[in-house]
């Protein structure tokens, strides 16, 4: 599939219903999303895929429709049951399982994709839980970050090592009071993180 | 669900299935070989929160 017919089908996603500020919860615009994606495909590394913090499943299910075993983790089961008719609506398998990132456990799998709460708010877990679980099983992670956070990363991850770095800009749209614009454009940054 | 492992020990888990359709499972649940902690599975989706944290949410 063509990354533009893959953004097309995420654009169909639906987001949270709900969403929980302390948790950081917005979803994964689909032009990044398919950028992602496209990146791991393009590298074989889109066979096996656990998305850590999956919110309503957008990475997972994009992964499902580009092949992969697709697996899917998160905190809030009321994310989890629209992330599973996500899915649905999209034809595609995925496991969705209801966890908590400091305490679950997984067997080693290929490839991590996430993009975890970068922690600006005070109550959220930040990105470290995430990164240090995706460590912990993966071969090769794709993390979404706030720009700047290379160097943050880089030390915390080793001896994993950051192989490529892709920098966009993705539109947030006003989701909660502290936002002040109706859309906000934020820097990101995706690293993909080698640690076979 | 292949790559779980209990949350508690990281033993491997048996899987029962109570109610399922044609593509997956529906209601049923996972029990750890190791140290015998039973995980719910819900709506489809395995509740792997350690028991403490595991009220209906």
């Amino acid at each position: 599939m063509r990354k533009r017919q893959l953004e097309i089908l995420l654009q169909r996603v639906r987001g949270f219903t709900s969403p929980s500020a302390t948790m950081e919860q917005y979803m994964t615009p689909p032009s990044l999303a398919s950028d992602l994606l496209h990146m791991a495909h393009m590298r074989g590394e889109l066979t096996q895929v656990l998305d850590l913090g999956c919110g309503t499943g957008i990475l997972a299910i994009g992964a499902a429709l580009m092949g992969a075993e697709a697996y899917g983790v998160d905190i809030d089961r009321q994310a989890l049951r629209i992330a599973r008719e996500n899915a649905e609506m999209l034809g595609v398998h995925v496991d969705f399982v209801l966890g908590d990132i400091e305490r679950i456990a997984f067997r080693r799998v290929k490839t991590i994709i996430m993009n975890p709460p970068f922690g600006a708010q005070h109550a959220s877990l930040g990105d470290r839980a995430f990164l240090r679980k995706a460590v912990e099983i993966a071969d090769v992670i794709y993390t979404i970050h706030n720009a700047g956070s290379l160097n943050f990363v880089r030390s915390f991850v080793s001896p994993c090592r950051i192989e490529e770095v892709y920098k966009a800009r993705i539109p947030i749209k006003r989701t909660f009071e502290f936002h002040r614009k109706d859309v906000e454009w934020i820097e990101v940054e995706l690293y993909r993180i080698v640690c076979k | 669900m292949e790559i779980l492992v209990c949350p508690v020990c990281r033993g491997d888990l048996e899987l029962e299935v109570f109610e399922e359709n044609e593509r997956e499972i529906l209601t049923g649940r996972l029990t750890c070989r190791s140290c015998g902690e039973v995980y719910p599975i819900e709506e489809g989706i395995p509740n792997m929160l350690p028991p403490e944290l595991r009220e209906r949410r």
